[in-house]
């Protein structure tokens, strides 16, 4: 691996959850391959991509996890919100169950991720218009009330995909930013600290190459 | 793929040479991907490769080495043929003679470990076999199946013997069963045929009546809101999208049946995704027996319709029962939190330590967890990194190794020969009896020996490439895209051998440490 991909400046790890079938996976692939596929296989247990993007003049590089949707690996999964920064909930607009159980997956996180956690309801499917069971406006109200950010995005012809990624990645990044400034000198980390991969909140890792300006 | 296969059979030492030149290469493609933006997506995907061939080919075209990689491509799509058991027969003889004191080094002394994988292959089979296979070897090239002295074994195991011996079957079975016999051979080592020969027609023609009830039981009046059929119907469309019998909807039909069926009987798991994975082998299998040539290849692409419904019945539900023998024995693979799983990933930790301490080393320090990448190893037994074709010969090691592990090491003199039938009935697909080496002394509470086992050669056979990936996000990138997708018989008996040996190298006591 060349030096190059190697440099950012923040490190951020984002999980994918939602109900089997709602397109975690394919958004996931469209965001850092630029693929999709219509009959992608199911997820088990957790898959692992990433991919960096500028901020600020920043490189944030965001370490995404997809989780599989059914209940059964629950357990497994939710192992991997402990260190999350961000989560992106995902349900299908054509399919209103997936919607109703959005619910359960916030109490999910909850119990399970970290209290300061970034959450951005998605809802994926936008092309399929005509199929549409969740209206756009019910599912914003939902939003604001719970205090999540929302989209709706279409893996499949791409809409509002780097988007939803972009902004999710960018409002952890002003948060932690901000908490930087607060805790200057706080984030001192050890060499190897990129190894380890250790990211909790303040999930920053000033790099070799540039420093946030507050260090 | 003929031609291809025919050119390969003209230069096998180049093919052979692939995997020393590509390795390097395959990694350094992959390791390049992580953090790119859509730039190599179309070379480190192996999927994206399989998907498409034009592509592939370009890829292979830029490494400047397609002849090597086609012919090997080309040699490893045998695994039917007879041909590579010939070639192991010269090794077998080669070794029968050193074979003794090589097995019990390998089990008095844990660094014998690399010992080569020959050995290891050599180690199992009964040395009548070899000698048969040396035969075959010598008597210039077996073109016809019929001469092939190892099918007629087979087949007079199968069809003339009025009792089947089974531990002859299963020691016959471990290097690989002839596709033509298979579907027959493996409803024996499951136990779900008894080996006396007269009583088979009579037990098959019960059971799928009986699973017909199940259908008319069950399937008939499920309930459409049940949130395992809908889950079910989630899965089975996107199961395998690359072959193409699974898009079938007369197929889908069939695993909708056998996995809902199997699911609304067993609460306790119920339907987990994975599981429809787990029928594919016997269903392909069973399915051959009704395809010109038996092979797989044109299983994978044959139009099920076209066959008589009754037919279609019969494989169903044979695939229905040999699918409930195997989840009989891995359950609490799919239980609450799926105990069984967290099992195997923590001993194949542990096995590794001692198989590959460098390897293992290299993931801890930068921070891959075993559960990461070795979850789906073992929740779909590896299904989603190899072929099916691969699989489907895997599975003829692992139903032989089911029943073996009822004695302390497979070699045909410690194997009791007038227990087939009591042995039969216990026979499972991969659990440990309780004589089995595993339980001895400590009581060792775990199933799955050796898929455990195929699990840690699998991983160390990725060693060398695994450990030029510098950082987390290649490794796991690589660990979830193994290249297998050119695999073929010659990896799968590599991957068995060397299983094998890390098998009878680990004791209990080893992994408790």
């Amino acid at each position: 691996m060349s030096a190059k991909e190697d440099e950012y400046d923040y490190l951020f790890k984002v999980v994918l959850i939602g109900d089997s079938g709602v397109g975690k996976s394919n958004l996931l692939s469209r965001f850092t391959r630029n693929e999709f596929n219509l009959e992608s296989k199911s997820t088990i247990g957790v898959e692992f991509a990433t991919r960096s993007i500028q901020v600020d003049g920043k490189t944030i590089k965001a370490q995404i996890w997809d989780t599989a949707g059914q209940e059964r690996y629950r357990a497994i999964t939710s192992a991997y919100y402990r260190g999350a920064v961000g989560a992106l909930l995902v349900y299908d607009i054509a399919k209103h169950l997936t919607y109703e159980n959005v619910e359960r997956w916030l109490r999910e996180l909850r119990d399970h991720a970290d209290n300061n956690i970034v959450i951005m309801l998605v809802g994926n499917k936008s092309d399929l218009r005509h199929l549409r069971a969740v209206p756009t406006d019910e599912a914003k109200a939902f939003a604001e009330r719970n205090n999540l950010s929302f989209i709706e995005t279409s893996a499949l012809d791409s809409t509002n995909v780097e988007a939803a990624f972009q902004q999710i990645l960018t409002e952890i990044y002003r948060i932690v930013s901000q908490k930087q400034i607060r805790n200057d000198g706080d984030g001192e980390n050890s060499p190897d600290m990129k190894a380890t991969l250790n990211i909790n909140i303040p999930p920053t890792e000033p790099s070799d190459r540039k420093k946030p300006c507050c260090q | 793929m003929s031609r291809e296969e025919q050119r390969v059979k003209s230069n096998e030492t180049n093919a052979q040479q692939f995997w020393k030149q590509q390795q390097p290469d395959t990694s350094a493609i992959t390791a390049k991907f992580p953090g790119r933006v859509m730039k190599q997506n179309s070379i480190a995907s192996t999927v994206a490769v399989q998907k498409n061939d034009s592509r592939s080919k370009t890829v292979e075209h830029r490494r400047n080495n397609s002849t090597s990689f086609e012919l090997f491509t080309a040699s490893c799509d045998d695994a039917w043929d007879s041909k590579l058991d010939d070639c192991v027969a010269s090794d077998c003889v080669q070794h029968t003679v050193r074979r003794s004191s090589s097995a019990s080094r390998c089990r008095t002394n844990g660094k014998e470990g690399k010992a080569k994988a020959s050995v290891s292959l050599s180690s199992s089979p009964s040395s009548k076999q070899c000698e048969l296979r040396t035969t075959s070897a010598k008597s210039s090239i077996v073109t016809s199946a019929d001469c092939d002295p190892k099918l007629s074994k087979f087949k007079k195991l199968l069809f003339e013997d009025d009792v089947c011996d089974l531990n002859q079957l299963r020691s016959m079975a471990w290097a690989g069963i002839h596709a033509e016999v298979r579907p027959l051979a493996w409803k024996l080592l499951l136990g779900y045929l008894p080996v006396i020969r007269s009583k088979r027609q009579q037990t098959l023609e019960r059971k799928r009546t009986e699973y017909q009830h199940l259908v008319l039981q069950y399937y008939n009046n499920r309930s459409t809101n049940d949130e395992m059929w809908r889950q079910i119907h989630i899965d089975i469309p996107r199961m395998q999208p690359l072959i193409s019998i699974f898009q079938q909807e007369v197929v889908q039909k069939i695993f909708e049946r056998i996995l809902y069926i199997w699911s609304i009987r067993h609460p306790a798991s119920g339907y987990v995704q994975g599981m429809n994975d787990l029928v594919t082998p016997f269903f392909v299998t069973y399915l051959s027996e009704f395809i010109p040539g038996h092979s797989l290849m044109d299983v994978e692409s044959f139009a099920v319709s076209s066959l008589p419904d009754d037919t279609l019945r019969g494989v169903e539900a044979d695939s229905f029962w040999s699918f409930s023998k195997l989840l009989d024995s891995i359950q609490d693979n799919y239980t609450f939190a799926q105990p069984g799983i967290q099992k195997l990933v923590n001993l194949l930790a542990r096995v590794m330590k001692r198989a590959d301490a460098t390897l293992h080393e290299h993931l801890t320090r930068h921070g891959v967890q075993y559960l990461q990448f070795s979850f789906r190893w073992m929740n779909n037994l590896l299904i989603r990194e190899l072929p099916l074709r691969c699989i489907v010969r895997l599975w003829d090691t692992y139903l032989a190794e089911g029943a073996v592990t009822t004695t302390s090491l497979p070699t045909p003199s410690s194997a009791p020969s007038n227990n087939s039938s009591s042995v039969q009935q216990k026979s499972s697909f991969i659990s440990v009896s309780e004589n089995s080496v595993w339980n001895m002394g400590n009581g060792t509470p775990f199933a799955c020996s050796f898929h455990l086992f195929v699990c840690a050669a699998f991983l160390r056979f990725w060693s060398k490439t695994l450990l030029r990936e510098k950082d987390f996000q290649g490794l796991m990138l690589l660990l979830q895209n193994l290249p297998t997708f050119h695999w073929g018989d010659t990896e799968i008996k590599l991957l068995v051998a060397d299983a094998y040996q890390l098998k009878y190298t680990f004791t209990p006591n080893h992994l408790l440490s």
